[in-house]
């Protein structure tokens, strides 16, 4: 008996088994409720909304598991895509504006890192300051205008966003590419030498900055992961719409730091798993899918999402102190 | 009685039961109306804390009761034409019988709507619709709404009135959702009567945040106080407005026209702080849709191209009649 | 030069600000060789340890290591040269498992492919062993630190230090916080890294927790050092009215 206990315990200290724990039971709860969800349209919608946060989720767990925040990334999300859009307005080549929208998104997560480590100004007020100010630049060049991708070259929005499996009711690339994100991005984490790094960092940088690690470089390159990967989402989310507007992305930021405490990162550094990021952010948009076809109305959603989050960080802070045998 | 560590666990135990079982009790209740025979989902781009919606609201579920079927209003809490389109796919995943759509942009839009007419569901437009000629737009079944450019054509004239004789030096244009292709047509009717008429007018975006929106409004007549007339898109424009003629005192110099109603701007009227207000019976477009697409579904019956609700003033002359209409939520 | 000594530091100063922290201090650790660094709190053992790592850079003064004059830029760079400290609480990352925090800063990459994956076995596998080796048995080095108690931490942080080939040991009081059975393995494993040809310095402000297994006392007061002192001529009685009074009678 106290082996088999002993045999579970070891699943427990795995940091997606409250992720998933709470994914099967939601699944099964509105797989009940309504007749619709066990299907492939939902499955595709709920992927399709998962992809987009779930991208940027996995970019803020890097800097979470370091240590720090980014509370930019939903207007990076927003931002990236509009410079990419504007670029193609003028002519340029989608391939090219790509890149260079690309590469403004790190020049954000680049600034956000520098003012945070040489300033010493903490990452949440760095970051928070950067959003309010990104958003500011997003609506004076916008004048509150959705801003159209005008080009007729779409090949690169069909390879980041179109509908690729069982013609038209199916599976987006951005689903792929969110996949293919979180494996890369796990492994990173879980298996080199690099992630190691950031565990360490975000577990006590002290004690790896007496161990020799740079932490200042690692927590740069988490700043620069962040905003790539929020930049890319932003242009696989313009891909869908074919439109950028002013209000895009606001709110993201607070929404995939839930996905990430809903997967079991700790926000107070050192633990975590991208696998769990994924399926939290999954978690996220299967609600939103779920009570639209279970027929709450518009009041209910943040509500629910809501409690969802309360009860996995109830959750997660009794695995942390198993875990850490307090 | 218990151990610290023990009492910590139960607590939490009962805390995650409680959680628990108010989202499965509020999730059942919720989905036991799905018995009726015909569902719709309206997904609009107006959120829960609108008044203007809470009047659409109003329509959809009286309509949705009158005719026994089950309809759900789905909208963001924020402005967000994303969130709106990932609601708008998650509705064409629970293969209704009908939605209503509002078409705040026509490129996002354009896609997910056609997939939904494509696989047989049929589509109605309330409130704002797709402005693109016959040939492009998105072949819905028809349009319920009010005419926005005519609205702000109304209001610019009614202004204009109000100053006869004469004319107001300055005019502005309050929007609070800047981005709202219905506030910029609105916007846009207006200017041009002013053009026309040779007044100065200018648009100023005053955000959905009431305080803001105050502020905005102080630092503009600060800088232009020669400003004679407020046009505002909304109430969420009209509100802060109201207000802040009256605190500061500027009620005889300033006149103010609002869009929509509420039991501010019917107050607002009634002291004389607001001059008048165009109406665009949204109430209407709410319930129409949802008794259009029951006919349409039953006996294949609907009519075509556009209903138009709008616009309609209210002054003075006939506020009494409207309050009551108000306070009750149909206007 | 000197073949019997590992470490000689010669008269180094060093100063913060207006405060001379440190004044005229010789320092020498004998190879294979326990020396007890003691003095009261802010007496300078820890400026001079610091310093000798490459924390901290002397206003004057000269370093011997192995005979070799040196200047370490840094604790890495000590490190790479055999110096490891481990601090009390300083040692391990209580969050993260054995045999991350084993192979912290010196992870074990495997040589199969082309990218450079941990070789998460091999790590898991030496970890155990190394502590098997000095009589820490544990059911798996994939446990988070925080498990283990503090004398198995203590022991984690020092088998880490033999591993690599450590050939000075810097201990920053570290049985201060530890119960006397765990003070006790502690110090088992002190003698067990002279044996091993190690030397180690221990640091401390009461000298009953290093008499037992010091070879050698240095004592510091006020930035200056009283003097050098053979345990085996001296009681503790001795060494605590010396500290107290500061001069040696």
């Amino acid at each position: 008996m106290v082996k088999k206990i002993n045999r579970f315990m070891n699943f427990v200290r795995w940091p997606e088994f409250g992720a998933l724990l709470g994914f099967l039971s939601i699944f099964l709860l509105f797989s009940i409720i309504s007749t619709n969800f066990l299907s492939l349209v939902n499955f595709s919608a709920v992927f399709t909304v998962a992809a987009e946060l779930g991208i940027i989720s996995i970019g803020i767990n890097y800097l979470v598991i370091s240590g720090e925040f980014d509370l930019s990334v939903g207007a990076i999300f927003a931002v990236t895509p509009m410079v990419l859009a504007l670029l193609v307005n003028t002519g340029i080549s989608p391939y090219i504006a790509f890149i260079i929208s690309l590469f403004c998104a790190l020049l954000i997560g680049f600034l956000n890192g520098l003012i945070t480590l040489r300033a010493r100004i903490p990452s949440f007020v760095t970051t928070l300051g950067m959003m309010m100010f990104w958003r500011g630049i997003l609506l004076a060049v916008s004048k509150g205008f959705p801003i159209s991708y005008s080009s007729n070259n779409k090949v690169l929005l069909n390879i980041l966003n179109s509908r690729v499996l069982f013609s038209g009711m199916g599976v987006r690339m951005s689903s792929f590419w969110y996949l293919i994100i979180a494996v890369i991005f796990s492994i990173i984490l879980v298996r080199t030498r690099y992630g190691n790094w950031v565990f360490a960092t975000g577990g006590s940088k002290e004690v790896a900055k007496a161990m020799g690690i740079n932490i200042e470089r690692v927590k740069m390159i988490n700043f620069l992961i962040s905003s790539l990967l929020a930049g890319f989402a932003g242009c696989v989310s313009l891909a869908r719409f074919n439109i950028v507007d002013p209000t895009l992305g606001s709110g993201l930021e607070l929404e995939a730091l839930s996905a990430v405490v809903i997967g079991g990162t700790f926000l107070s550094g050192g633990y975590g798993s991208i696998i769990g990021t994924f399926i939290g952010a999954l978690l996220i948009g299967m609600v939103r899918s779920g009570l639209v076809l279970a027929g709450a109305p518009a009041y209910w959603y943040t509500a629910f999402i809501g409690i969802i989050l309360i009860i996995s960080v109830a959750i997660n802070a009794k695995i942390r102190s198993m875990v850490l045998g307090e | 009685m218990f151990s610290k560590e023990k009492s910590k666990n139960i607590f939490l135990i009962i805390l995650i039961t409680v959680l628990l079982t108010m989202v499965i009790f509020t999730l059942s209740a919720v989905a036991g109306e799905a018995e009726k025979d015909l569902n719709f989902y309206v997904v609009s781009h107006g959120g829960p804390a609108d008044p203007f919606w809470g009047v659409v609201i109003k329509g959809v579920n009286d309509a949705a009761k009158q005719f026994n079927v089950k309809a759900t209003y789905l909208g963001p809490e924020k402005f967000s034409i994303q969130k709106m389109v990932d609601l708008l796919e998650s509705a064409i995943a629970g293969k209704p019988d009908g939605i209503v759509a509002t078409i705040v942009n026509f490129e996002a839009l354009d896609e997910p709507l056609r997939r939904a007419i494509k696989q047989g569901i049929p589509v109605i437009t309330i409130n704002t619709s797709d402005p693109r000629p016959a040939a492009e737009k998105i072949p819905y079944l028809c349009f319920i709404g009010s005419d926005e450019y005519l609205m702000g054509v109304y209001s610019a004239r009614r202004m204009l009135e109000a100053f006869k004789p004469n004319k107001p030096k300055r005019a502005v244009i309050a929007i609070h959702e800047p981005g709202w292709a219905g506030a910029e047509v609105r916007a846009r009717g207006m200017k041009d009567v002013y053009d026309e008429a040779g007044v100065p007018s200018e648009k100023l975006d005053t955000t959905v945040d009431p305080t803001k929106s105050y502020e905005i409004l102080r630092s503009y007549f600060q800088k232009y106080p020669d400003t004679e007339a407020i046009n505002t898109v909304g109430p969420m424009s009209a509100h802060p407005a109201i207000k802040f003629l009256e605190e500061e005192k500027l009620t005889n110099k300033v006149k103010m026209g609002a869009e929509d109603l509420t039991t501010i701007i019917v107050d607002a009227i009634k002291r004389g702080t607001c001059e008048f207000t165009i109406v665009q019976q949204q109430y209407l477009q709410g319930y129409l849709a949802v008794e259009f697409l029951s006919l349409y579904n039953r006996y294949g019956l609907c009519p075509v191209e556009s209903v138009i609700t709008g616009p309609s003033i209210v002054d003075k002359n006939n506020v009494d009649l409207v309050v009551k209409m108000v306070e009750q939520g149909y206007q | 030069m000197d073949n019997n000594n590992l470490v000689v530091m010669k008269n180094i100063y060093k100063k913060f600000g207006r405060f001379m922290a440190l004044k005229n201090v010789d320092f020498t650790v004998p190879k294979q060789n326990i020396v007890g660094l003691l003095g009261d709190n802010g007496a300078g053992k820890s400026t001079l340890v610091k310093i000798l790592v490459g924390l901290l850079h002397p206003l004057q003064g000269d370093i011997y290591f192995e005979g070799q004059k040196v200047d370490f830029k840094s604790p890495k760079d000590a490190r790479d040269h055999g110096i490891e400290i481990v601090y009390q609480d300083l040692a391990l990352i209580k969050i993260m498992n054995i045999f991350r925090n084993f192979f912290l800063g010196r992870e074990v990459v495997s040589k199969k492919s082309y990218f450079p994956f941990l070789d998460i076995n091999k790590m898991k596998i030496v970890a155990k062993e190394a502590l098997d080796n000095i009589g820490i048995k544990i059911r798996s080095s994939d446990e988070p630190v925080s498990m283990l108690s503090g004398g198995e931490q203590q022991a984690i942080a020092i088998g880490r230090i033999y591993y690599f080939g450590a050939k000075l040991l810097i201990l920053d009081e570290p049985t201060a916080a530890l119960s006397i059975k765990e003070s006790n393995r502690v110090l088992d494993l002190v003698l067990e890294a002279k044996d091993r040809g190690l030397s180690i310095i221990f640091i401390t402000h009461n000298i009953h927790h290093v008499y037992p297994v010091a070879d050698k006392l240095t004592i510091l007061s006020r930035g200056e050092k009283l003097g050098d002192l053979e345990k085996k001529n001296v009681t503790p009685e001795y060494i605590i009215s010396a500290i107290t009074h500061g001069k040696l009678d």
